[in-house]
Formats: C-alpha cells, structure tokens, sequence
C-alpha cells in the first residue's frame, strides 16, 4: 500500500514539529537549529529543512506526516516537500498579530497545490488569544472563495492532532 | 579579478538576497545609504529603507520592538531585560544615538513575519568581524579555484562573505542551512556520529558545508581546480581558527 504524504505548514511557532510529534508512531526525524534572529524571542530553535514523522491507520495504510520551515525565506523547502503529498495541514498561531494575513500568505503559496489536493486549517493558541475567532476565519475564507475547514487544536493533543487528519481524509475522499 | 565582501554590520543587521555591494573597510559600516533588508513577506514592499534605521543598525544597538515582544514573546520581562543586558554587555560600547533610534524602532508596526526582523540576536565585536574576514582571505588564497567563502547562521543569515562571481548569497546561507541540517540527520538516522562536511560534488565545482560552531556554517565554493582534499582540509582548518575568533 503507497504512503500517504500530508505537510504541515505555518508560521513559525504555530506547531508544526510539535503536532507531528505529537502523533508520530516513531520519533520524528527533525532539523531544529537554534535561532539566530527575532524569532528566538518566541522559540529557541526553528525548522530549516523538514520534520518527518509517519503514521499507520487502522487499515495499514501509512500516512508520512513532513513538516515545513515556516519562515518564507524556506520557501524553496515548501516546493520540495509538496511534491508527491495529497494534502495540506496549515496550522496558525492565533497569538500572532495577525493571523489572518498569515493565513492568507500560506494559502496563496500552496494555492496550485491546495487547488489540486485539500487542505484544513487548525488554529492553535486560542486559548490564549481568541480573537480572530473561528466565525473570522470562515467569513475571511469565504471572502477569499475558499471553504476548508478550520478548528482550533492544541498540537500537543493527539486527538486533536487526529481530528485534522481523519478531516482530511474525509475530505479527500469526498472530493 | 573584482571581489566583493560582504558583512553583517559590526552587531546587527543582516542584509537582503540583493544586498551585495562592497562594503568599505571603515571602523564602523557605512550608512550613506539605507540598507535594504528585502521585501516585506505580505506587502513585497521594502522593509526598511529608512537611513534612521540604518543608522541604529550600524551603531550596532540591540535593540526591541517592544509591541512585537509583547504580542509574541513568551518570555517574562525579567529574562527580556537581564538578556539585552547581556547583548549590550557584548556588544560593545554605543553612542547617545542609540535612545532615539530605539524610540525609532519602538514605534514600528509588529511584524508578523521574523525573518524580516533586521537583528540577530548574536553580535560579534569589529576585531572578531576583521580576524573573521582576514581568515576568509587566507582561505581564498591557499584555495585557488575557490570563488566564495561564507560565513552564516544555521537558520540561513548570511554574516561575512567573500565573493569572486555573482552568486545569490542570501539563498546560499538559506539552503545551506537546510543542507547541513538534513546532513545531520541523515548522519543521526544512520547510527553514525557527529556530521564532518556536506559536499556537493557537480560537474564544474563543488560546494562544501560544515559546522563553525552551535550557531554557525562555514561554506566554501569552488571550481574543480582545487582539489577536493585540499578544500575539505583548509575549509576545516580555517572553521577552527574561525570557532577560536567567534566564541
């Protein structure tokens, strides 16, 4: 049975490394460094290649679970990875000043590769910050003519973690 | 043959993709002219252009936004104040500019996305920049096929260079980093000890990457007149000497 590749992406901080993790059936392979620049006043260490984790659902089907480097400067990472994968996990840091601008950075990046697979959006940290809201980002992705579906996980929670890939999943097969 | 230098103002700033002009050799960089660190990641807009800032960046000052810490910081305002501290410590001495340009900066909008943020939070004193750069042109002169040394941060910002061609620095740290990065796994998943060097072998030249210390990358580019050998000895030589300068 073929793998299954989904990526994850985002901002940096949103929890990409953490929510393969987090689910990954072996530990993931990751390229952390520490960081050099401003984002080190939000997180010591940063994602400058790839993470890679791996999955195996009920049926034996496995799923390969690669994270991105979420500064855009790695756009070319982004590129790489996408190639071969079935579906887009793009996780927003709510924290951050601006989410939807995030939100709306990623999609136009990934847009030929959302257009020919699926994506879902999990929003973390809004129980730090729950503004945006998760109506914003349906009417924001609306406006944009766009319907995935948006939750707001913790990446640390494995069920949570879950819920955005069976959604996925779901979505693929219903499409 | 023209060389171009590159280097990271004494403390802070790093500079663009297209940012590769020669640098004069004066106590403090010049800031006659704005530097440009790119396009803002949402707008492709300049970020900074303003000669303020260029200035406070050649003053070498550490300085915070405070509205971006405050908004995405997750540490306590006693680590924020005891780190500048530090930062200032190492730093080095700084002139009474430095209050206003961080009124300046303190002003600014929070940026969402920190690789636009113009500072490392690493800084590295004028005589370690000059012995760095003086290490780089030793390595030029013993290698000569090489036609680019360069000195980055393992998260991909370029600090020194040393250029014989037109070649786009800024992508070179950036994918060097994720290079070196992915070395070092592959070594870790291998069962196999600590990465040595990362070399592309192509048909015209090489490319070699290796470890200066936690934080930063030695990469040295060459024509196939130099011998592999002799690039991986001197490029391993001169990462020591540069590990003993940039401690």
């Amino acid at each position: 049975m073929k793998q299954i590749k989904f990526i994850f992406t985002g901002p940096p901080g949103a929890g990409k490394t953490t929510a393969i993790a987090t689910i990954s059936e072996f530990p993931p392979v990751s390229t952390d460094v520490f960081s050099t620049d401003g984002l080190s006043k939000l997180k010591d260490t940063t994602t400058v290649a790839m993470d890679f984790g791996q999955i195996t659902l009920e049926n034996g089907q496995k799923i390969g679970l690669y994270g991105t480097p979420g500064q855009r400067r790695f756009k070319f990472m982004w590129d790489i990875l996408i190639q071969g994968g079935l579906g887009l996990i793009v996780l927003i840091d709510n924290r951050r000043p601006e989410p939807l601008k995030d939100l709306s950075m990623y999609l136009d990046n990934f847009a030929e590769f959302i257009e020919q697979t699926d994506a879902v959006i999990g929003v973390t940290c809004m129980d730090i910050k729950d503004t945006p809201t998760l109506d914003d980002y349906q009417e924001f992705l609306k406006e944009r003519g766009q319907i995935y579906p948006a939750f707001a996980v913790d990446a640390r929670s494995k069920d949570d973690v879950l819920f955005l890939l069976n959604t996925l999943l779901t979505c693929l097969e219903t499409s | 043959m023209k060389i171009k230098k590159g280097k990271l103002a004494s403390f802070f700033g790093f500079k663009s993709q297209n940012q590769e002009e020669p640098i004069e050799k004066n106590d403090l960089p010049s800031i006659d002219k704005p530097i440009d660190f790119g396009e803002d990641a949402h707008t492709g807009r300049p970020a900074f252009t303003d000669p303020v800032i260029a200035a406070f960046i050649a003053t070498g000052h550490v300085a915070d936004t405070p509205e971006d810490l405050s908004e995405s910081s997750t540490k306590t305002e006693d680590n924020r104040s005891v780190e500048l501290e530090e930062q200032a410590t190492v730093a080095g001495s700084f002139n009474e500019k430095v209050a206003d340009i961080d009124l300046e900066t303190a002003t600014q909008e929070p940026d969402m996305d920190y690789e636009n943020e113009e500072h490392l939070l690493v800084s590295f004193s004028k005589e370690q920049l000059a012995l760095s750069e003086n290490q780089l042109d030793e390595f030029m002169r013993v290698c000569p096929g090489a036609y680019g040394v360069l000195i980055s941060t393992v998260d991909g910002h370029e600090l020194l260079y040393l250029v014989k061609r037109d070649i786009p620095i800024h992508k070179i740290s950036t994918m060097n980093s994720s290079l070196l990065a992915l070395g070092e796994s592959i070594a870790r998943e291998s069962s196999q000890k600590l990465c040595q060097f990362v070399i592309l072998e192509n048909s015209d030249g090489r490319v070699v990457s290796l470890r200066i210390n936690d934080i930063l990358m030695l990469t040295c580019i060459s024509s196939k007149d130099t011998n592999l050998g002799m690039l991986l000895s001197v490029g391993r030589n001169t990462a020591g000497d540069l590990m003993k300068i940039l401690s």
